[in-house]
Parts: structure tokens; C-alpha cells; sequence
């Protein structure tokens, strides 16, 4: 497959490598995204400090440690624009984090299992932004 | 049956699998973990890092198979080493080639094949990542570029530029 030019810049936040950099190859190659990777949500913030996304998928840990990065970029504690487009992954969701990733506004949720196609199906979802920024 | 033909550069190949000193050298999570995601994320029930010796494929890897080798004369992966591509069977049990092989008369009852080539940098084809099921199968492009990107990851591991201190 050959690599296409990238929709956007997205920021995967996924710990397992093997899914982390199947995806991210596939929606470059795709042209769905130009995927930054992390494997945690250290990682993550230092990245959001460092570059602007137009979009973030990430996994929900069962640390909390995910949604509360969430709950800081809304909240505009992070070093980056809080209206980026979020999608996120879960191994299961109940009424109460339903309602907390409604109140993050976190457009898409793919629980577990899910497959690479379905993660691709959402970074597509998550579409192309318009232009952003350097840096 | 058609025996698994000897590509003309066999004794090069042999020479560079062996170089890596990785045959017969005990199951390590790296090629588990590849191997593993390959066989869930096609709901595959067999999934192979295969290495194909002169006279054997051996299993670096495996998920779903017992054997750690098979001879090579009858292996699948004995064919898709000579492929730049992937090499698929779609119903082993129709095609000349495989239709009498004991991999598809008998156990593991082999009726779909998809190989993919690990082509090492300098040339050399050394094995396959490979699925396996009891059933015909056919994999789309999607399907054909996912696991092509694993065994891009394969390759990266055999060369030493992995996901070394990488999180699971």
C-alpha cells in the first residue's frame, strides 16, 4: 500500500506496541492521518505541549490517568488548544463513564475487542481538520 | 502435490537465516506478542512466525499449532518464500498444488493459507508470518495491508529495530 499524503495530525495514545504501530502505519499509508504515538499519558502531555493535534485517540486506563488528561485539556491545563476532536478505546463502559466522556465531549468510543480496522474506521471518522499551525 | 520448490538462491537465504541465530532458540515475547495480535486480529485459529531450514519450517512463534516443525517438502511456507507478495491459498482442499498434502488431508486440515514474506533487508527471505484456517477464507485489501504491516514488524525485530523497553 502506498503511503499517501496524511488528512491531519493525531495523537494515538496506546500502550500495546503492536496496535499502536500497526495503526499508525496504516492511517499514514492511508493518508487518514499523520499519527504522533504514545505510549502513555506522560508521553502524551509532553506531546501536546511540544505540537498541535487535530485530533486525539486514546486508550482509557484503569488508573483514570487517561481521563484525567482528558479532564485537564478541556479544562485548558494543558499546553494545547482544549478543542481538540476526541476519540477514545475502553475494555468496557458503564452509565458512569459514559457520562464523564459525554462531559469531556469525547465524540467516538470503541470498546474492546475491537480490531485495527475499526480504529481505522474512527480515525477516518475523526477526519481531515482544517490547516493547522506550525509547530 | 507439489513439493515446496528450492529458490536458486537457497544456500545464501540458509546462510543469513542461520547468521541470526535465532533457530531452535526459545519462544520470546516479542514474536509471542506479533504473532498473538496477527491470529485475534483475523480470528484466525493458527498464526506462524515461520523459518524455513533446508529441510524444515520451524516455528519461532505459533499460536493454535502443537508441532515446533513440519518438514519442508509439504510446508505452505516452502512456496511463499519464493513470492515478493503475499502468498495466499484460498481453498487448499481445490488447489492442485495442495489438495493431497498431508497438512490438508490430515491435521492441522489446512484450507486457507495467507503468507506473508519476511524479506530481510539485504535480500534474503528467511520465513513467513503466516495464517491458517480449517475453512476457505479470503483477505481484502485492508486485510492484506494490516498484515503486511505485522510482518513489517517481524522483520524490524529480526533486525534488531524493535520495540525494545516498549509498555504491553
Amino acid at each position: 500500500m502506498n503511503a499517501a499524503k496524511p488528512g491531519g495530525r493525531l495523537l494515538l495514545v496506546e500502550p500495546q506496541f503492536v496496535l499502536r504501530r500497526t495503526v499508525s502505519t496504516m492511517a499514514r499509508e492511508m493518508g487518514l492521518a499523520d499519527v504522533q504515538e504514545a505510549t502513555n499519558t506522560a508521553v502524551a502531555e509532553r506531546l501536546l505541549f511540544e505540537r498541535r493535534f487535530h485530533a486525539l485517540l486514546i486508550a482509557l486506563d484503569d488508573e483514570g490517568e487517561a481521563l484525567a488528561l482528558l479532564q485537564r485539556l478541556r479544562a485548558g491545563a494543558v499546553a494545547h488548544p482544549p478543542d481538540v476532536l476526541i476519540a477514545a478505546t475502553a475494555s468496557a463502559c458503564d452509565v458512569e463513564l459514559a457520562l464523564r466522556l459525554k462531559e469531556l465531549d469525547v465524540c467516538r468510543l470503541l470498546l474492546k475487542p475491537f480490531k485495527v480496522r475499526g480504529m481505522l474506521e474512527v480515525i477516518s471518522a475523526l477526519g481531515a481538520p482544517d490547516p493547522l499551525p506550525a509547530g | 502435490m507439489t513439493p515446496a520448490p528450492v529458490p536458486a538462491n537457497d544456500a545464501e537465504r540458509l546462510r543469513v537465516l542461520r547468521e541470526l541465530l535465532i533457530l531452535d532458540t526459545p519462544p520470546e515475547e516479542r514474536f509471542d506478542r506479533i504473532v498473538g495480535f496477527a491470529a485475534e486480529e483475523f480470528d484466525m485459529p493458527i498464526a506462524l512466525l515461520s523459518l524455513v531450514d533446508e529441510q524444515r519450517q520451524w516455528f519461532k512463534a505459533r499460536v493454535g499449532l502443537d508441532a515446533c516443525e513440519t518438514s519442508r517438502e509439504i510446508s505452505f511456507c516452502g512456496h511463499a518464500i519464493l513470492q515478493s507478495e503475499l502468498f495466499e491459498v484460498l481453498d487448499a482442499a481445490l488447489d492442485p498444488r495442495f489438495a493431497d498434502n498431508p497438512l490438508v488431508t490430515g491435521a492441522p486440515f489446512i484450507r486457507f493459507y495467507i503468507g506473508a514474506p519476511l524479506a530481510l533487508p539485504g535480500g534474503a527471505t528467511i520465513g513467513t508470518l503466516c495464517l491458517i484456517d480449517t475453512k476457505p477464507r479470503h483477505f481484502d485489501m485492508l486485510d492484506r495491508a494490516i498484515l503486511g504491516t505485522l510482518r513489517d514488524l517481524v522483520v524490524a525485530e529480526l533486525m534488531g529495530h524493535g520495540a525494545q523497553g516498549d509498555a504491553e
